[in-house]
């Protein structure tokens, strides 16, 4: 299946789940073997499936599978890969992993292990803003003592000109992991320890920092490209200020609200960044945006982000294919620099909408199991990027990320209406996902007129009360049914072990007689 | 679609049902409760007494096209309508009509919403269970006899006030490994004080008291991989 030009024979995914699997299907278009790697809790799994090889490295746990830099190595060299896609995730921004596969002579497809070290390190990305003038979110450029408790002092006098609320955030961070709210200088020291856990526990590096909360803000981010050249495009912005625990439920592209001044402006500080940091392949930076109208510098993410898909619809560049390009070495192509002109005027717009094996109305708790019905939309605009089918199994183990459900229309009011329509089509069965959020989303008059803030979960969503509308609607609809008067089908009892028992409410004869009758009739087991 | 609400009821009381007496055709359906800390409503339903069937249905404008990986039901599509049918002795218009592959359009009033029925399954004891798709959420959804329900809350209504006080035994409602157990037996805890913190899915969940108490015993240490439904603390 190998196309001549293509830049890699053979790649390897680090990675899982649906990123795995998007990632799979562009070396397939490229014409590009894939091999994927996998835990045990994944020897099913769909990117397992896709891939032209597949490499056992290791038990569920990531620690052990795909967290496992010497395990991944050795599946690219035993299996002849010539380069690593690391996806998002995992090892996708150690600087260790992309050393090592530089060292074995591996091409990893991202920015060089230099670079992943100046900018994933967010003190390290807030020290090089400092020096080019990009003005990061007031706080710490240096570890918190965590371990001194002699220089608890010291940090409380500096939490106190940092102000409160403030945040405690990992240096090696992401995800929210790592990171806590500081309301009350009593409740620094915990908040310090506790955080530095978590951080361990998470990216093998306790160091936390301090940084003030701006709030209501906007998280709006930017996606870069670049090639050896030194050049450095912005594809456009996106706006992902809808999050839960700090971690993103919708994204938009573009970020609504922006003029083209400042769309120019953002880019630019962008491109400083990249440029500053000697960046290669894709990154994106990401910014708060306040009230005043200000961007203030939050971190940037060496990697794919889980959100790049609506930067591609809108701007019309397949930023995987690009990455595997420009880590052959090719420059950008005629088409990224197009679109990063284009990016300031950007003409449509596109919505995706995380969906994830998670209580929405139980503080997004997780949820993971068997996923049962899987019904998902399709039709005109809508692109679903996913690993699940019915059946599947959603581990514990791993991110509880399920779907991504993108809408593209000609503008945000039409992307907004489609969404809608997409999300009454998707039927999921077996684990509780995100859905009844996005749902409100999509019907929300503040989120229509674009009213966006890092606090609008809290503020806009009362999972308890949707909840609640929604179990009386389960229980009249199973009421109805069982107590439909329906002549019972013909053949119930003997077809009813064949598919599984009806899925059409039948008869309820069984009541009568003390309600068993019929259960015990179509399940002789 | 406008929400499906108490308030489209027609809100005419039902006739007593006499002493005692229960309606044979009545289903209490409730939440199964094994997977919701709190206690959920349950709803009694009953038919009215003369059902109107529809038998020549026009099935609804679903929306085409979703790639369905389900198996398919080979059932055809039934029809199913409940013109006013008592909800907790409430008169409510109400009809259920069939879209066929466990798609059903609950009517209700003159709002309508689409929910997805799967099948039945029984359990011992004149139990039914489904699971519920209804506006992005899932739910499993017991049925049972009224009568039986009724009986049985008779015969434990009189031990009832006693389990608010007897020993509270704290399950495992997410499965994932124990980072952190705060607590050890003899400790006395208040209402929301953290018991243990549970890693799952990269995230670290706390265990918090339900209630105030002592602890009687602690089921697991640091380290371990829980399932739902281990028995983590015991509060007294």
């Amino acid at each position: 299946m190998n196309t001549p030009d293509a830049p890699f024979r053979r790649v390897l995914i680090a990675n899982r789940g649906e990123i795995a699997v998007r990632i799979i299907r562009a070396c397939h278009e490229m014409g590009m073997e894939a091999v994927a790697v996998y835990s045990d809790a994944d020897a099913e799994a769909a990117h397992v499936r896709l891939a032209d090889v597949a490499v056992r490295i290791g038990p569920p746990a990531p620690s052990e599978s795909y967290l496992r830099i010497d395990a991944v190595i050795e599946a690219a060299l035993s299996t002849g890969s010539g380069a690593i896609h690391p996806g998002y995730g995992f090892l996708a921004e150690r600087a260790a992993f992309a050393r090592a596969a530089e060292d074995a002579g591996i091409v990893f497809v991202g920015p060089s292990s230099d670079a992943i070290e100046a900018l994933g390190d967010k003190l390290n990305a807030r020290r090089l803003a400092a020096r080019v003038g990009v003005p990061s979110v007031p706080g710490t450029l240096e570890p918190a003592p965590v371990d001194h408790p002699d220089q608890v002092a010291s940090i409380l006098e500096t939490a106190r000109s940092i102000g409160f609320p403030l945040l405690v955030k990992a240096a090696a961070g992401g995800g929210g992991r790592g990171m806590r709210r500081v309301t009350r200088e009593q409740d620094l020291a915990a908040a310090l320890v506790s955080g530095s856990r978590e951080a361990l526990s998470a990216f093998g590096d306790g160091s936390v920092y301090l940084e003030r909360e701006i709030l209501p803000a906007r998280h709006i981010e930017v996606q870069l490209l670049a090639d050896a050249h030194g050049r450095v495009v912005a594809l456009g912005e996106r706006d992902c200020s809808l999050q839960r625990r700090h971690q993103k439920l919708v994204e938009e592209a573009p970020a609504p609200g922006l003029t083209e001044e400042q769309r120019r402006h953002l880019h630019g500080l962008a491109i400083r960044l990249g440029s500053a940091a000697g960046l290669r392949n894709a990154a994106t930076c990401e910014f708060l945006y306040d009230r005043d109208g200000r961007f203030w510098f939050l971190e940037v993410n060496t990697r794919l982000q889980v959100e790049h898909g609506v930067t591609e619809l809108v701007a019309g560049v397949d930023i995987v294919r690009e990455q595997f390009n420009l880590a052959a070495g090719a420059p950008l192509s005629p088409e990224v620099i197009a679109a990063g002109e284009r990016a300031a005027t950007p003409s449509s717009h596109a919505i995706e909408v995380r969906i994830a094996a998670e209580d929405p109305a139980r503080a997004f708790a997780p949820t993971p199991g068997r996923v049962g019905r899987w019904v998902m939309p399709a039709g005109p605009g809508i692109r679903v990027d996913t690993h699940i089918e019915a059946g599947d199994r959603v581990p514990a183990d791993y991110d509880n990320l399920i779907a991504k459900l993108m809408v593209h229309a000609h503008d945000r009011s039409a992307a907004i209406d489609r969404l809608r329509r997409a999300l009454d089509e998707a039927e999921v069965g077996g684990v509780q996902t995100t859905l009844p959020f996005h749902r409100a989303v999509a019907r929300s008059d503040a989120f229509r007129v674009g009213d966006l803030s890092t606090g609008w979960v809290d503020e806009h969503w009362d999972g308890e009360v949707v909840r609640r509308a929604a179990v009386r609607k389960a229980l009249l609809a199973a009421g109805l049914a069982a107590v439909a008067e329906e002549p019972r089908p013909a053949g119930v009892g003997t077809s009813g072990s064949i598919d599984g028992g009806a899925a059409t409410p039948t008869g309820r004869n069984g009541w009568r007689s003390g309600g068993r009758g019929q259960g015990v009739d179509r399940w002789p087991g | 679609m406008a929400g499906l609400t108490p308030s489209s009821a027609t809100g005419t009381t039902a006739e007593s049902n006499g002493n005692g007496g229960v309606d044979p055709r009545a289903v209490r359906v409730r939440l199964e409760t094994a997977t919701h800390l709190n206690p959920e409503p349950s709803m009694r339903v009953t038919p009215a007494p003369e059902p109107l069937r529809m038998t020549n249905p026009t099935v609804g404008t679903g929306p085409l096209g979703g790639v369905a990986m389900a198996p398919a039901n080979a059932e055809p599509p039934a029809v199913l309508a409940q013109r006013q049918v008592l909800v907790d002795d409430v008169a409510v218009d109400a009809g259920l009509r069939s879209l066929g592959g466990g798609r059903y359009l609950l009517v209700e009033g003159g709002d309508q919403v689409r929910v997805v029925l799967e099948a039945e399954t029984a359990e011992p004891g004149g139990v039914a269970r489904r699971e519920v798709l209804v506006e992005g959420f899932r739910f499993v959804v017991e049925v049972e006899s009224e009568r039986v329900a009724a009986l049985r809350e008779r015969a434990t209504s009189g031990r009832a006030s006693s389990a608010h006080t007897g020993p509270l035994r704290v399950k495992a409602i997410i499965p994932g490994k124990v980072v952190a157990v705060s607590v050890k037996p003899g400790d006395a805890v208040t209402a929301g004080q953290q018991l243990l913190v549970v890693e799952a899915m990269k995230m670290q969940n706390e265990l918090r008291a339900p209630r105030d108490g002592t602890i009687d015993r602690v089921g697991v240490t640091v380290g371990v991989n829980i399932e739902i439904g281990d028995l983590l603390v015991v509060i007294s």
